[in-house]
């Protein structure tokens, strides 16, 4: 593990808005790549999806809702520790509150502390203290979309 | 539940998340079955693929286990949702907080991932 190196070659085809939380996110995204240094060249292609949807994902909360939400379907299901939110009007609902409860600061203090992308899954930990001690996140990708994701907070 | 592995259809996301945890009652070859040389559990530190990583993974889990640690462990929530099941899990004061996502596939764990919370 984490032999040889691996950038992660972030395409441009979004016209990245240089905004702090942006910049903050992509660059912990590039220190914790390591993991996938392990990877063959095949598995590697076979992963570019789940990897492409994972980056999004985290570029999305600088753009607001509407770009979160473009990595959902109507049968998307987002499972949590103490919930569930099934398809486009209860996931858009759990982002809405989630964009509205950020405090001033969050987004400075969020750090990723482990991703990993493996076939169709994407893993990731993080944290942004004081507000969120530790939490993980799993996104399971079909057809570019998360299908599934979990999300515990501790 | 009982064992479905000789059985011909794959088992259910429901019966291989059953099966796991009564896994860890029965031992390591028990634990290992759920899984192939395909399979990968994915860590914090990092991303085991195959039986004999995994394997050696779960090896050392159970023998770090303290004793009270079983009559600790207590399951906050699980739901399966297709083929993915989620679970998150507590024994303490061994593990605060712990949650694993398991993705099944033709009967068996396809794709783990595991957080422990300090």
């Amino acid at each position: 593990m984490n032999k040889g190196t691996i950038t992660m070659s972030r395409q441009t085809e979004q016209p990245l808005r240089a905004t702090r939380r942006y910049a903050l996110s992509t660059s912990a995204l590039a220190l914790v790549s390591l993991p996938l240094a392990g990877l063959s060249g095949t598995a590697f292609a076979a992963t570019r999806g789940t990897k492409t949807v994972l980056e999004h994902h985290l570029g999305a909360f600088a753009k607001g809702l509407d770009e979160i939400m473009k990595d959902y379907t109507a049968s998307s299901v987002i499972l949590t520790h103490d919930k569930q939110y099934r398809g486009v009007a209860e996931i858009r609902g759990f982002f809405d509150g989630f964009l509205n409860s950020v405090k001033p600061g969050f987004w400075e203090a969020f750090k990723i502390n482990a991703q990993a992308v493996d076939g169709d899954v994407a893993y990731l930990v993080w944290e942004a203290r004081p507000f969120v001690n530790q939490a993980t996140d799993t996104l399971v990708v079909r057809n570019g979309k998360i299908a599934v994701q979990t999300f515990t907070a501790g | 539940m009982s064992d479905v592995n000789a059985s011909k259809r794959a088992r259910s996301t429901q019966e291989v998340f059953a099966h796991h945890l009564e896994a860890f009652a029965q031992g390591i070859d028990a634990l290992v079955s759920d899984y192939t040389e395909q399979s990968s559990l994915v860590l914090q530190s990092g991303t085991l693929t195959g039986l004999a990583a995994i394997r050696q993974f779960f090896d050392g889990f159970l023998n770090d286990i303290q004793p009270g640690f079983w009559e600790a462990f207590k399951i906050q929530r699980q739901q399966v949702c297709g083929d993915v099941a989620y679970m998150v899990w507590e024994a303490k004061p061994f593990v605060a907080m712990a949650t694993d996502t398991l993705v099944v596939r033709d009967g068996k764990i396809h794709i783990q991932t595991f957080t422990a919370f300090a």
